[in-house]
């Protein structure tokens, strides 16, 4: 194997933690490899949310071009139902299938959209949301998850996603299940690494990637244990906070040791890139965006009697998918459907169900409702609480906008909305949690990389062309970011320089027309029509 | 290539089995078999198999739409037959999907 490269993703890593970890003694591993390369601030996509993120890095392209916004998507441009995305969501090639297609073989582990995974040469294990007991059906080739099973301390309920399990980073748990939480996120980044281990030792591919995605789950829910600003300020912490803080470096130190272990296992001439899709900061606040614009006429309920939501902390993570049926249609305009994009949705008139905004109004609707939007103040501040919004065409430009939101959110506190019902707009958090900021990591070493420099900002964008450049391979013409060329020795480049070549394949289309075709007998229409009708599907 | 609803049963069948041992789950699953109460799933396990029968098909199918009208309407639980009269359902009609207009015209 002539090149190989290793791409590590830490998801939601930052270096307003990874540095003072460093400083501490509690990564060590980290603060060589940096030494010995290169570092900048990687920034993410609108919004700086794992599935977008992760797409742009995969991709090196924007979302408005791969068509990834949120962990949902619209069914339809006119319809208020939403779906998972998945990987038939993706517009763009990705690296994994630009240097499969290249003749070389590539293992990709844990990153999302990648359900159902895509048939590369070599391996791959889709992340994101893939229950466990799905986990079969995310691995490529058919056989490789009967060989990961048979590794010792394989687990798939700890290695997969458990949505209510995982929805505790953000929604908050007791205290009494913190350590508990913690200690799974150890456990099952170990098991990401014994798999990769069994994978470069059994089947060396030219490219190998995997996602550790316990960083962002860590932070989300013990930002106050990791965070500066914040853990000086306790000075007398309790028995309880100083076990959680010391379980969350515990995570960090042993996240090092992993990170030590790939650089061994890998090729001393091999180029290791690191990275993240978004940094990470403090939310204080919550915004209940759905209240906002129900007491500004934008929204209705269905039921304006229903419970309202008390807890300042809570998102709606459970309640997704249930605005279909829990708001008016006839006197909704606006809506945000997920907690996880800060999208708000317009209801256009003429489409799906409801009266909405005439095509006619819609200018004129979006600039008030932009207007009105910052206008709403903090309680505890008196501060704008949306610091920026972005209209479709701005966030989204590119083949694929009409699938995302008419309007995107930032929070002054970079925090996510909230979806649900609650008596007022705006709340205080009782204690900070962790939220997503636009500024996350990149970090890389290698043949030609420079070494302990700090480099201006990059995109998310720019790593799909860097790892296609750092196999010899040519960058793909409609690739939207660049080779990051100053991270390189001049001598090296010039004698490796960057090339183009034709655009890269689209993705699949979402799905090729029906290959099958059903004719009925009328007996078993009616029978059917009864059993839909139980169901709700039909009235 | 014609597909009977018995086809469809089979396949899905077929893709459950597969599943069946990772599960730990030892009972027999028939078309009476309900996916929640007797298996044990959850809501985001039902929506990934979704996408997995949607990539067996070659064929984008409206579950959006029934997991919605399954939560509108209150309905907690979905049978092994339903599920497959769902699929079966709609690989009739292409990648549109029928909504429940279209359902009413096609069983009128």
């Amino acid at each position: 194997m002539k090149e190989q490269t290793v791409l590590i993703g830490i998801d939601g890593a930052t270096f307003s933690i990874l540095d003072p970890l460093m400083d501490e003694g509690v990564m060590p591993f980290l603060r060589q490899f940096i030494a010995s390369g290169v570092r900048a601030e990687l920034l993410s996509v609108v919004p700086p949310i794992t599935p977008p993120a992760w797409t742009s890095l995969m991709t090196g392209r924007s979302p408005g071009h791969h068509g990834v916004f949120d962990f949902f998507l619209k069914e339809s441009p006119d319809s208020h139902n939403i779906r998972f995305a998945s990987s038939h969501d993706v517009g763009c090639e990705t690296i994994w299938s630009i240097v499969s297609r290249r003749g070389m073989r590539v293992t990709s582990l844990n990153f999302p959209l990648m359900f159902p995974p895509p048939r590369i040469n070599g391996n791959v294990v889709a992340g994101g949301w893939v229950p466990w007991r799905q986990l079969r059906l995310g691995c490529h080739p058919p056989d490789l998850y009967d060989r990961l099973k048979a590794l010792p301390g394989f687990n798939a309920r700890e290695l997969a996603m458990d949505a209510a399990h995982e929805e505790k980073a953000v929604e908050g748990c007791q205290p009494e299940e913190y350590e508990d939480w913690i200690e799974q996120h150890i456990r099952r980044e170990q098991q990401w690494f014994d798999i990769l281990r069994y994978l470069m030792r059994e089947d060396p591919c030219e490219l190998t990637a995997l996602l550790f995605d316990g960083v962002d789950k860590i932070q989300h829910l013990c930002w106050r244990f990791l965070d500066p600003a914040y853990r000086y300020l306790n000075e007398r912490p309790s028995p309880w906070e100083q076990r959680i803080r010391d379980l969350s470096l515990q995570y960090f130190r042993q996240l090092d040791q992993l990170l030590a272990d790939i650089a061994d296992l890998t090729n001393p001439d091999a180029t290791i890139i690191m990275a993240s899709d978004h940094g990470f900061g403090a939310q204080t606040e919550t915004f209940f965006v759905n209240t906002w614009l129900e007491q500004n006429g934008y929204l209705a309920w269905a039921n304006e009697a229903s419970p309202r939501e008390t807890d300042s902390t809570k998102l709606g993570m459970s309640q997704l998918a249930r605005h279909v049926y829990l708001l008016d249609w006839e006197r909704t305009m606006a809506y945000a459907p997920t907690p996880s994009s800060n999208g708000i949705h317009i209801v256009t008139a003429g489409h799906g169900s409801g009266k909405g905004v005439s095509p006619a109004d819609y200018g004129r609707f979006r600039a008030e409702l932009i207007e009105s939007l910052r206008q709403v103040t903090s309680p505890t501040t008196g501060e704008p609480v949306v610091s920026h919004i972005w209209t479709r065409e701005e966030a989204f430009d590119g083949p694929r906008m009409e699938l995302a939101p008419d309007l995107t959110l930032a929070l002054w506190d970079g925090g996510l909305v909230s979806i649900l019902a609650s008596d007022d707009a705006v709340k205080p958090r009782p204690e900070p949690s962790g939220t997503h900021r636009p500024e996350g990591v990149f970090m890389a070493a290698g043949p030609g990389v420079r070494q302990g420099v700090s480099l201006p900002h990059l995109s998310i964008m720019d790593v799909a062309p860097m790892v296609l450049h750092s196999l010899g391979l040519a960058i793909p013409g409609d690739m939207e970011g660049c080779v990051p060329t100053g991270a390189f020795e001049p001598p090296w480049l010039q004698a490796r320089p960057v090339r183009a070549t034709a655009p890269a394949k689209p993705s699949e289309p979402a799905a090729p027309q029906a290959t099958v075709e059903i004719v009925y007998t009328e007996e078993e229409e009616a029978e059917l029509a009864a059993r839909l009708r139980a169901l709700g599907y039909i009235e | 290539m014609k597909k009977t609803r018995e086809e469809v049963m089979a396949d899905v069948l077929d893709l459950f089995h597969q599943l069946a041992d990772d599960w730990e789950y030892s009972g027999e699953i028939t078309p009476k078999t309900l996916l929640f109460t007797d298996i044990g799933l959850r809501s985001l396990d039902v929506v990934v198999l979704a996408v997995s029968i949607q990539e067996h098909y070659g064929q984008v199918l409206p579950f959006a739409d029934l997991f919605a009208a399954m939560g509108q309407h209150g309905v907690q639980d979905i049978s092994m037959g339903e599920w497959v009269d769902f699929v079966y359902e709609h690989l009739t009609l292409g990648n549109q999907g029928l909504g429940n207009q279209g359902i009413r015209e096609l069983i009128s």
